[in-house]
């Protein structure tokens, strides 16, 4: 039951004055506000990707559905923390648990709204058509905004002639219809674009490109991303900045070893040395991040009494973040940093001198090459893995399925997107294991070297509690890796499934 | 959703101002409202300068579906709907006879407008009639406005008894005093005998003032009107208070 309604774009010379001409002596003012409106959203959009809107107003949070305006339930926003967790409990608090994660609140568009109600009368004197003269302005947060009055025009219900009669009559003055909705036409005055980032790679590659052209504008595709995470990490609004900007990072680091023959030889060994160094800076932040958000799940592994031994492990975690975040946004201040973005940006944009031998082969046919490549060395390394193969087999395989992963996504758009969905869903649930499998061996390694470090230099019960504590953990971890190896051998028979062979011949097969 | 009917035997007790005041109350509080007028005098459509489609009468009214819901109009109030009477509905009774032996066909004709509004509320006319069966059915609370006199009280008691006869859920009705005019010693002594033999009356009173009877010039809620007035606040109770019943 929601009352039909038309919304014009006006000028400013549309006041009013212009209103009340629209029915002489029938429009009455009803009421009239000014407000700031500030709209929050992820970095990636979350949010918006799921029809949801955050604004505010004053104090008070409003989540509204994006299509048709409806609040769906209101909060607080504190300045201090944006994250899904230190909004008031309640419906609004559940709901964007499940679409935040652990991403952060950002502060994404800021208006200044002037809204006057109008009212057009019968002759009784009863309101018929309600009017909305809505003024809305960027508050100086991007110089791109652009100010924007639209006239909307409401249906009383069970007055529909009356509504027909004065659209007819607005439309024949020189007004357009809008074309979008009300909150994209907010964003586009406050001058941002909605979904103008994701952690997905997203590219469309000319399917006529040659090899040179292809790798060109993946790595630039990256490089943007790496930039675009920057200010994030120094700012340290939540992690997944840092885990986008590696995810970049490792992308780019594996088209350079894995699309071969397209660049210069000399460059690549050059560029993928100094992106295998930068990715190291990152590793000790990342792993610290890690263990922080998992702090929870931690202490839920434990009895109660040893929870308290790890009090001592997640508060040295946390000042140890503090030093790995500060040399984190070194690096990234540093000299070297800003010269290997620019020569990069620089070798991508520029004429690559230097001759490599499938540099003018078309993109296509190589990316076909380079997939069935790897995927026959996924297949052979995966059946060679038996229940008593060492992990380390595990861990090969786990890199192995993230190169063809990324080569899978690299040319994804050259490939019909189904059967690429298809594809990416299997590899994804095969490397969900290797994942699992990798990050409880890593956890478990990690704790017992930091059994030393991590003790308190305290009384000689903190240390055994905080030891046994530990001790607990790692027992847990072992228990639970072991149940996702077992696990390994029904995820790869899946994976290995004719259809799904079939599939990769299909496609990427000579 | 709920619906809550406003009834009483008689006539001129302060149905129409209730259901309409009230109405404005739980707009107010965010909710939306269908008021329906089931009064073929037609004076919640003229508080709300409401007139009927010409079209619209009892036959269509007791048809249902889409023949009620294409006669719903917006009210001044955003989230308040009136479904406005007709003359044609002083023969409401005539129709229900001929229709159906249980009497649930008021409410199965609602039943569509739940998943609308929050809450529904009914202007019967007074009299006790088939209609009156058929509202007492449909309805989830039964709310009668009393009078604090003699004849008011005895009339309430017929109603109390009406509905033990008739094997009605009595917790569905909540009676409140209105008209109230303190200054008068009937008034007072009644009110106090009511609460002495125990009958259940809600705590919110309605007050005898010219602030509801100026609603015939104003045509819009009182608290609309003047927000702060002695008859707006007790509304406002009211309507707070009969909202209690919902969480019992």
């Amino acid at each position: 039951m929601i009352a039909r309604s038309k919304t014009y774009c006006l000028t400013e010379a549309h006041g009013r004055e212009w209103v009340e001409q629209l029915a002489p002596n029938r429009v009455v003012a009803l009421s009239g506000e000014e407000k700031t409106v500030r709209y929050f959203d992820t970095f990636d959009w979350r949010l918006y990707r799921k029809g949801l809107a955050l604004m505010q107003v004053g104090r008070d949070a409003y989540l509204q559905r994006v299509s048709d305006g409806e609040i769906r339930g209101q909060t607080e926003i504190s300045p201090e923390g944006r994250f899904w967790w230190t909004l008031l409990k309640g419906a609004v608090r559940d709901r964007l648990r499940d679409a935040l994660s652990v991403r952060a609140l950002l502060l994404r568009a800021k208006v200044r709204q002037k809204a006057c109600a109008f009212g057009v009368l019968n002759a009784d004197e009863k309101t018929v058509v309600r009017l909305f003269l809505t003024h809305i302005a960027p508050d100086g947060m991007t110089e791109n905004g652009q100010s924007l009055a639209t006239l909307t025009l409401r249906e009383v219900r069970g007055y529909e002639r009356e509504f027909e009669a004065l659209r007819r009559c607005v439309e024949k003055l020189d007004v357009a219809l809008v074309s979008d909705g009300a909150f994209e036409r907010v964003m586009h005055v406050a001058g941002c674009v909605p979904r103008d980032y994701s952690s997905k790679l997203k590219l469309t590659l000319n399917p006529e490109a040659t090899g040179r052209a292809a790798i060109s504008d993946i790595l630039k595709c990256l490089h943007a991303a790496m930039r675009q995470n920057e200010a994030g990490i120094r700012a340290d609004w939540d992690t997944e900045f840092l885990h986008d900007f590696r995810v970049a990072i490792r992308r780019t680091r594996s088209a350079l070893s894995q699309i071969k023959g397209v660049l210069p030889k000399d460059a690549v060994a050059h560029f993928k040395d100094e992106f295998r160094q930068l990715g190291r800076a990152t590793n000790r932040l990342r792993d610290l991040d890690v263990y922080l958000l998992e702090e929870k799940t931690y202490r839920a592994m434990l009895p109660p009494a040893l929870q308290p031994g790890l009090d001592a492990v997640f508060s040295r975690l946390k000042r140890e973040r503090e030093r790995a975040l500060h040399d984190m946004v070194q690096v990234l201040n540093s000299p070297e940093y800003h010269a290997l973005m620019d020569s990069w940006a620089a070798f991508l944009h520029g004429e690559q001198a230097g001759d490599a031998p499938a540099a003018d082969a078309p993109a296509v046919a190589l990316a076909r090459g380079f997939i069935w490549k790897h995927f026959k060395r996924v297949l052979k390394r995966g059946r060679a893995i038996a229940a008593d193969t060492p992990d380390e087999a595990l861990h090969d395989l786990r890199i192995d399925c993230k190169k063809l992963r990324y080569l899978l996504e690299f040319f994804a758009s050259f490939f019909p997107k189904n059967k690429m969905d298809e594809l990416i869903g299997h590899l994804k649930k095969l490397q969900d294991n290797l994942g699992a499998f990798n990050d409880l061996s890593v956890q478990q390694w990690e704790l017992m070297a930091d059994l030393n470090a991590a003790l308190p230099r305290g009384q000689c019960e903190d240390r055994s509690l905080c030891a046994a504590a530990i001790g607990g953990l790692v027992a847990q971890l072992h228990a639970q890796q072991r149940v996702v190896r077992r696990e390994f051998a029904h995820a790869f028979a899946a994976y290995k499934k004719k259809k799904n062979v079939r599939l990769y011949r299909d496609l990427f097969g000579k | 959703m709920s619906i809550w009917a406003l009834y009483s035997m008689k006539g001129g007790v302060g149905k129409t101002a209730a259901a309409v005041n009230l109405a404005y109350e739980a707009v107010q509080s965010g909710a939306t409202v269908l008021l329906c007028d089931l009064d073929p005098q037609g004076a919640a459509a003229f508080y709300f300068r409401i007139r009927a489609k010409k079209k619209f009468g009892r036959k269509r009214f007791l048809k249902g579906g889409k023949h009620v819901t294409q006669n719903i109009r917006g009210t001044d109030f955003e989230g308040l709907d009136l479904l406005p009477s007709a003359m044609s509905f002083r023969n409401l009774d005539l129709g229900l006879d001929d229709r159906a032996k249980n009497k649930n066909h008021l409410k199965r004709l609602l039943a569509p407008m739940r998943k609308d509004y929050d809450h529904i509320f009914l202007d019967c006319p007074p009299n006790l009639t088939l209609l009156a069966e058929h509202v007492f059915r449909a309805a989830d609370y039964v709310v009668v406005p009393c009078i604090p006199t003699t004849l008011s009280m005895l009339t309430h008691q017929k109603l109390l008894d009406f509905f033990s006869k008739n094997r009605l859920k009595r917790e569905k009705l909540a009676a409140f005093f209105s008209m109230v005019e303190q200054r008068k010693t009937m008034h007072r002594e009644m009110i106090a005998q009511a609460s002495e033999r125990g009958a259940r009356f809600l705590t919110a009173q309605i007050p005898y003032t010219t602030d509801v009877e100026r609603m015939g010039w104003t045509r819009q809620p009182v608290a609309c009107v003047r927000p702060r007035s002695k008859g707006a606040q007790a509304y406002r109770a009211l309507w707070a208070e009969l909202q209690t019943l919902l969480a019992e």
